[in-house]
């Protein structure tokens, strides 16, 4: 019977690892590799921040010089953007009025040979037309005011002969479709067409109408 | 150097060890606390103003580049507006009295012979009270009475309106008279654009050029 007795004679300190990397390398590579990282990263840290503080101030420089021609630009700007607006709201004047020479000048030459205007009156007046923006973020409608004007148009009158009545019809359609007329009058109306007897001189029997358009709302 | 092993120190080494380690953590968290994040924070803070500043200094030379045209638009824009106002506009003093020499100016290149030329004032219009109080202008009438044929009218409204493409003919009313068919009675009311505040105007009519420099 044999006994095999194996003896080690190393003390603990003494023992070295058998594998390719020792743990003691290991753990050196691993502090002077991470030492090295993080110093190589603070370097450039400290590069890029001493970069940045440098533009940093060039900006500064440049900005102190050009900030005063850049405010008095931004005040010349703010003039502009003024003066256009009141620019703008004295086109509005012409913008929403009606040329009634061109009007009543076609207005003449439209109405039938049998037909005598006994009474014309045009009124204009201010108008305000609200226009609802889509909903923001919390669903509020803006409303936004464009102030126009507004012109109503009546026509007193009388025709004569035996077909007055077709002659007056006649005379609201043409008033309604004429080009002349278009964006002006924008709802021409018959109000009354009725029969009635004049003694101007000699008895004759008429019919007197009322005629009323409303022209579209114009911007001022 | 060889590491000592951790189980062969003595118990005065182990504390020696420990007291190196709990020393080597605090130099770091020390490091860490008063050096490196106030250097971040100042390099971060550096960053984003030097962003803030950039984009400044963009915008800024965008407007400086079209410095010379919101000059030259401006002086435009300021010298069309004393233009139209000297015209068409009435001066705030006596408007009344400037308004009459245009419509009796217009009245006789047509052979209409005015009534009257009556002064209304400023009309209440939608924005006097409104939040658009700071429109420059509001309108200022007069009415009109006359006599005269339809033709006469026409031209009389004609010689207005194209005399001033700012004045607006608000109300006409056209009345047949029964023994004079070619003969109406006349009323009509005329505004025109009438300074809002006195102050702004003078301003804007003083206004010059705008000078470089």
């Amino acid at each position: 019977m044999s006994t095999t007795v194996r003896v080690n004679l190393l003390k603990p300190a003494e023992c070295r690892h058998q594998g390719v990397v020792s743990k003691e390398f290991a753990i050196k590579v691993s502090v002077w590799g991470g030492g090295a990282l993080l110093s190589l990263l603070l370097v450039i840290g400290l590069f890029n921040s001493q970069a940045a503080k440098r533009q940093l101030a060039a900006s500064k420089s440049a900005w102190a010089e050009m900030e005063p021609r850049y405010e008095r630009v931004l005040l010349m700007q703010s003039e502009l953007s003024a003066r256009r607006t009141i620019q703008k709201h004295l086109k509005g004047w012409s913008e929403s009025r009606v040329n009634w020479n061109e009007k009543l000048t076609m207005l003449g030459s439209l109405v039938p040979l049998d037909v005598q205007l006994t009474k014309l009156v045009v009124r204009g007046e201010f108008v305000e037309e609200i226009h609802e923006g889509l909903p923001d973020k919390d669903g509020v409608r803006k409303k936004t005011v464009d102030y126009c004007r507004q012109f109503a148009v009546r026509m007193d009158g009388k025709a004569g002969g035996d077909r007055a009545d077709e002659v007056v019809v006649q005379f609201v359609n043409m008033l309604r479709s004429a080009p002349s007329f278009e964006g002006t009058l924008e709802s021409v109306k018959l109000q009354g067409l009725q029969r009635t007897t004049t003694h101007d001189g000699e008895d004759a029997t008429v019919r007197v109408f009322g005629i009323e358009g409303l022209s579209p709302m114009r911007k001022l | 150097m060889n590491l000592p092993d951790f189980k062969t120190l003595d118990n005065e080494q182990k504390k020696k060890l420990m007291l190196a380690a709990i020393l080597g953590v605090m130099v770091v968290y020390g490091l860490v606390t008063l050096v490196i994040t106030p250097y971040i924070q100042s390099s971060r803070a550096a960053t984003t103003e030097l962003s803030t500043l950039q984009v400044k200094l963009d915008k800024a030379q965008g407007m400086l580049s079209r410095e010379s045209r919101i000059r030259e638009l401006t002086t435009e824009s300021i010298a069309e507006i004393q233009k139209d106002a000297r015209q068409y506009v009435p001066p705030l003093d006596n408007p009344l009295s400037w308004v009459a020499g245009q419509v009796y100016g217009s009245a006789r290149s047509v052979g209409v012979d005015i009534e009257s030329v009556s002064d209304l004032g400023v009309v209440a219009a939608p924005w006097s009270h409104g939040k658009e109080f700071d429109r420059a202008f509001v309108p200022y009438a007069v009415r009109i009475v006359t006599e005269c044929g339809y033709s006469q009218l026409v031209g009389l409204i004609t010689s207005l309106e194209k005399n001033n493409p700012f004045l607006c003919i608000t109300e006409i009313q056209v009345t047949a008279r029964n023994n004079h068919p070619d003969e109406h009675k006349i009323r009509m009311t005329v505004q025109w654009p009438y300074w809002s505040d006195p102050q702004k105007a003078m301003e804007v009519m003083n206004a010059k050029g705008v000078d470089r420099g």
